[in-house]
């Protein structure tokens, strides 16, 4: 038995394959969270280790799937270490190797954007923003684009180019939702156009849209989600309850198959509870 | 006995290395070569997650259990036979235990064998699952529930140790006695009636090893979040080794005993 375990153990030195890879990232990924955690207490060494665990992914399984994720961990680990130029160098090694995995070269390019406005390049962070949305348009990170550019200017209190931005922002969102209203991306699409009213305080034109999805879309789970989010607004921004409890009520009766149901309910019993 | 005749111990050894070897091959299913068998039925009946580091080592014990069923089907009940075998040689008068002679005596009566071990772990099976199944369909998910749910099991425990004290006898009886499939059935609880406490004693005792280690084994999964998921593949090679010393003790304790009765049935 304990030859058998001798041989299994030696087998198991012989690395090579996806296997092998992903037994390295899992375990390069446990010390990265664990770094994650604690990272105030975090020495050069240790950060230089993971990111060695990574590189040796990098570079010993180049054509695998996740080598790219393994290369986007080596740049953040830099970036959190104050390190920039590096940081940057290490994303730009994504759109350099990995030009086939357009997610992570979008994710990649994003990084490099950021690290642009932390270093206050604006145009060379709108550079790299501009390239995510016009070389990878169909990725997430492609989509989070328009809102970062408005949240940006609205920051740094450009209020005219803010403006527009949060209204190009909100006309690529709402074209996106009457492209494909069935889909598990257009539900997550309401609340970036939330978010887009949310920042200008627009409480009115954002109830206006969600009520115009509940009469489009009612047969969708767009319709739930609206009423679900126009509950919200009344209850925490408008501070009316009583049109809050009567959305929520609505959603229980109509879409009472729907996850939003039961939030539905937890929130109906939030505004029952009496107030300290 | 074992100090005199060490060799007793071989069927069971023999066994454990056969289960190693299912382990290994199973530990080894998502990789290449052994993943050209393995790939497509782990995929079908379970996840292709599963492929996967760690999550494979989430169904190695359950590919593990099936390995083992595998194992006793094919050789672990010859090499119990084989061991029956041995013990009554070790009591003959010349006192020469041979191995390969009760390798053959045992395949000779390999479906007798078979199907004593079936029908015990087939009333094993149905004992200590379905109480629980009802329980879990018919109640809630409440405290008092749960609590049922774990006597019930315990109690379940309980009586696969009898079950097996029940047929235990049923191996001497074929490789000893020459008994056939129905006769050896009928001669195991004609000496469990005579022997039953003693009988039970012999099981449960080293069983309760295998029982203990069970709890362990239940804590896999937490286990190997705190440490590293391999920790599955030494929890599983101690429970082979285990089941080694827990089955080697019962065998061969109560084959001993066995013979015993036979001499003394034959004194009278």
């Amino acid at each position: 038995m304990l030859l058998v375990f001798a041989v299994a153990l030696i087998l198991n030195g012989c690395d090579s394959g996806a296997y092998s890879a992903e037994k390295r990232f899992w375990h390069a990924s446990k010390a990265y969270n664990k770094l994650m955690k604690a990272s105030e207490k975090a020495t050069q060494v240790d950060y230089q280790k993971v990111i060695d665990s990574f590189r040796e992914i990098t570079i010993r399984y180049p054509m695998w799937l996740n080598s790219a994720q393994a290369q986007f961990n080596i740049g953040q680990l830099y970036a959190m270490q104050g390190n920039l130029s590096k940081a940057k160098d290490e994303f730009g090694v994504i759109l350099k190797d990995h030009f086939g995995n357009v997610d992570m070269c979008a994710r990649g390019l994003f990084m490099i954007a950021l690290i642009h406005e932390r270093e206050d390049n604006w145009p060379k962070a709108r550079e790299a923003l501009d390239k995510i949305t016009d070389s990878y348009p169909d990725t997430d990170t492609a989509f989070q684009v328009p809102i970062h550019i408005a949240e940006y200017y609205k920051i740094k209190g450009r209020n005219a180019e803010a403006e527009a931005a949060y209204s190009a922002a909100l006309d690529k969102y709402k074209k996106a939702i009457k492209d494909n209203p069935k889909t598990y991306g257009a539900i997550v699409t309401v609340d970036l156009i939330v978010t887009c009213y949310v920042d200008q305080e627009k409480w009115n034109e954002a109830l206006d849209y969600l009520s115009g999805l509940v009469s489009d879309y009612s047969d969708t789970l767009l319709a739930p989600k609206a009423m679900f989010i126009k509950g919200a607004i009344y209850e925490q921004k408008l501070s009316q309850p009583d049109k809050a409890r009567e959305l929520y009520r609505e959603i229980m009766q109509k879409y009472s198959k729907t996850p939003f149901a039961k939030a539905a309910q937890q929130q109906i019993e939030g505004l029952n509870k009496p107030k300290k | 006995m074992i100090v005199k005749y060490p060799r007793v111990l071989l069927p069971f050894f023999i066994k454990a290395v056969f289960e190693a070897l299912a382990l290994t091959v199973f530990f080894y299913s998502p990789r290449p070569p052994f993943s050209i068998v393995f790939a497509q039925p782990i995929k079908s009946f379970f996840d292709a997650k599963f492929l996967h580091y760690p999550n494979n080592f989430s169904l190695l014990p359950t590919l593990f259990y099936y390995g083992q069923i595998f194992v006793m089907v094919t050789f672990g009940v010859i090499m119990y036979g084989m061991a029956m075998g041995m013990v009554s040689q070790a009591h003959s008068e010349d006192g020469e235990v041979k191995i390969f002679g009760n390798f053959n005596r045992s395949v000779r009566r390999y479906f007798a064998l078979i199907g004593i071990w079936l029908i015990a772990f087939m009333v094993s099976l149905v004992i200590s699952k379905v109480p629980p199944v009802i329980i879990k369909k018919l109640m809630q998910p409440t405290p008092s529930a749960i609590l049922l749910l774990q006597i019930v099991s315990y109690i379940g425990i309980v009586l696969v140790f009898a079950v097996e004290a029940f047929f235990i006898y049923a191996y001497p009886a074929i490789i000893i006695e020459r008994k056939g499939f129905f006769g050896a059935i009928k001669r195991s609880f004609n000496v469990i009636r005579h022997v039953f406490l003693t009988t039970f004693i012999l099981i449960f005792v080293p069983r309760l090893i295998e029982f203990l280690y069970m709890f362990v084994k239940q804590k896999q999964q937490g286990l190997m979040n705190l440490t590293v998921p391999e920790i599955t593949l030494v929890i599983l090679g101690v429970g082979i080794f285990l089941a080694f010393v827990a089955d080697a003790l019962v065998f061969l304790s109560t084959a001993n005993l066995f013979i015993l009765k036979q001499e003394t049935e034959k004194g009278v």
